[in-house]
């Protein structure tokens, strides 16, 4: 009889999951709110459950909602995808009870991998953290604060995503964020409570993937996903250009003790801050990441496939000395976002045309014509180019965004162009403070930007926008950073000729 | 004409189907988004109503404005996105100072500020804690 499987999530992972799941005679289904009932990821599974609802809390974090369709599509398993519940404790216990397998780190393990506080107790035991307190309210947090002192970031204990994270430079900062970052995690994880942690100013952030099963734990490399804004990451490539083999050796094991620690027992990956050669555990994501995909391709792993063996009892079917990584991988997340400001940018796609091409990996669940809804995170596709030198790879990269066409709505395909254009990301030289020194824009193709704009068409439809009606983005069209982009518009056409 | 880009002024002549930019004849063929230019083949991604506007060819951001003094509205303070308001953080005869924030609207599982366009007392307040908004939608009107 084949396994049946609930993908509890929705978007590109679905396709993703089920993808792997066709590969291994498992039959995937999944649920969508009302929002999404026209969504394409559902096309990718075998039937699918209205869950109803449209805000995450009225539909995909609906634990109950989501056991029903476990129950009515005769399922198995459940893989929760990202985000919403796939590192909540109380849903893989629920899902345990009900009979259904949970495919993520049994309960004990995430009972500390997926609390940032325990987490750090326990990872403390084999590897170096930074100070941090647990605390309640704003005058513990303070208290705190004034303990370890300043800058601290406040984080959700729960959290994930760089919701709820602050970081905050004095006493009076700190009080005036605190009840939005309780907020953002109350609303985003279901729980409030926050940390107070030393806050290292432009580290870089370096993650080290895991596999694990009840009788071994092996590591598939590090990911370096250190081009973040708001705390969420934009680029992220393997293997780490800051990185020396002794420091990949230590931090891969030093990632691998503190998963034994944990007992951990599924795919997951220890975060980890670098700062001037040395660095600092963060947290456990114990889940499937965004970013997987890169590891993926340099290590030819199916990272969902091992998810799926160890979930069934099977365990990994590959050792530490089967993993062998070649060449090198970047991904960039697409989302429908101001290129400049990052606002988040809901519409209606015109054309969506993903670049095709040898080493080129695009994963999406949107077509042309799709909807992209307000009531989700505004990742819309991930760009994944691999090749054999890190060169080659930035090279098809580029070629890939110049050719990868959406319209309709804005898209942070400009930022990725002007981010893979700038010097510091070809020198590899390049920490959390990446973006605020970015050069957006060109000065190169003033002109013919001019003579687009007064000879546009009459009958070229324009994109309602009232985005500059916000003062802070006003500010931020200063062009104060115009003068050394050295791209332009002549240069990146060959692959459109 | 002026038009603004990227924050440079250019010098636009149109003499019948020709334009002229700072002088130099360039000419656009449009076919759909598509556009000819010196043989080679771009793409209009992107482009806006607003002032200045959001135009992405081929990947590329320009700013750009046909009227070189951008005019501003600063009577209205209006969301640029859709979402819902979770917190509101001025009343009605407030004095708020340019870029203070007044409202907290929660959109795509995130929080964004909506800033104050201007130094001026606040006249209306059209938002409500727990209220969807649309993009575009007036929320709070200035003396």
């Amino acid at each position: 009889l084949a396994t049946k499987i609930l993908i509890a999530n929705r978007g590109e992972i679905v396709r993703r999951i089920a993808k792997t799941c066709s590969k291994l005679d498992v039959i995937p289904y999944c649920i969508y709110s009302e929002a999404d009932k026209n969504s394409l990821f559902i096309k990718y599974c075998k039937d699918a459950v209205n869950i109803g609802g449209f805000a995450p809390a009225d539909s995909y974090l609906r634990m109950d909602k989501i056991i029903n369709a476990a129950k009515q599509l005769d399922c198995d398993l459940v893989h929760p995808g990202y985000g919403f519940l796939a590192e909540n404790l109380e849903f893989s216990e629920l899902c345990n009870k009900e009979g259904l397998v949970f495919v993520g780190p049994s309960s004990e393990a995430l009972k500390i991998s997926g609390d940032k506080v325990r987490a750090k107790q326990v990872a403390s035991r084999v590897a170096p953290v930074l100070e941090g307190k647990e605390v309640s309210n704003q005058d513990e947090a303070l208290r705190a604060a004034c303990d370890i002192g300043y800058p601290v970031i406040l984080k959700a204990a729960k959290g994930g995503g760089g919701r709820g994270l602050r970081v905050t430079k004095s006493e009076e900062e700190l009080s005036r964020v605190f009840n939005s970052s309780k907020n953002e995690s109350m609303i985003g994880f279901g729980s409030d409570r926050l940390f107070v942690e030393r806050y290292s100013e432009d580290p870089r952030h370096i993650e080290v993937q895991i596999l694990g099963d009840n009788s071994a734990v092996i590591h598939l490399g590090e990911r370096e996903c250190s081009i973040q804004r708001r705390h969420q990451k934009l680029i992220e490539e393997t293997p780490s250009p800051a990185l020396t083999i002794e420091m990949r050796k230590s931090i891969t094991e030093t990632a691998i003790a503190i998963m034994k620690e944990i007992k951990y027992d599924n795919a997951g990956t220890v975060e980890f801050l670098f700062k001037d050669g040395r660095f600092y555990f963060m947290e456990v994501n114990s889940r499937i990441q965004v970013e997987h995909t890169i590891t993926e391709e340099v290590t030819g792993v199916d990272i969902v496939e091992q998810q799926l063996h160890v979930a069934t009892g099977n365990g990994l079917n590959i050792k530490q000395e089967d993993v062998k990584s070649k060449g090198h991988a970047i991904e960039c997340r697409i989302n429908a976002e101001h290129p400049l400001s990052f606002v988040p940018f809901p519409g209606t796609v015109d054309t969506f045309l993903p670049p095709e091409a040898i080493g080129v990996r695009v994963d999406t669940a949107l077509s042309s014509g799709c909807t992209i809804s307000p009531f989700y995170d505004s990742l819309i596709a991930k760009l994944i180019c691999c090749g054999e030198s890190r060169i080659d790879t930035i090279e098809s990269m580029k070629q890939s965004l110049y050719s990868f066409r959406i319209s309709g709505i804005p898209s942070t395909i400009p930022f990725h162009i002007s981010a893979l254009n700038d010097s510091r990301f070809l020198e590899g030289n390049y920490n959390t403070s990446f973006i605020d020194d970015l050069k957006r824009y060109s000065s190169k193709d003033g002109e013919i930007a001019s003579a687009i704009l007064c000879q546009l068409p009459k009958k070229i439809k324009f994109m309602k926008n009232n985005l500059y009606e916000d003062p802070w983005i006003k500010s931020n069209l200063s062009f104060s950073n115009i003068s050394n982009f050295s791209h332009d518009l002549f240069s990146n056409s060959r692959w459109n000729a | 004409m002026k038009v603004k880009v990227n924050g440079h002024n250019y010098n636009i002549e149109m003499i019948g189907q020709k334009v002229r930019v700072n002088g130099r004849q360039i000419s656009v063929v449009f076919n759909e988004n598509e556009i000819m230019i010196k043989g080679k083949k771009f793409h209009l991604d992107y482009i806006d109503d607003a002032e200045p506007a959001l135009m992405i060819v081929n990947g590329m951001t320009y700013i750009v404005s046909k009227s070189s003094e951008p005019t501003e509205s600063t009577k209205q303070l209006k969301t640029p996105l859709s979402g819902r308001i979770v917190d509101v953080l001025v009343k009605v005869g407030d004095n708020v100072k340019k870029g203070q924030t007044v409202i907290v609207l929660e959109s795509m599982k995130m929080e964004s500020y909506l800033h104050s366009p201007t130094t001026a007392k606040i006249s209306e307040l059209m938002a409500q804690i727990g209220q969807s908004v649309k993009s575009g939608q007036v929320l709070v009107t200035f003396v």
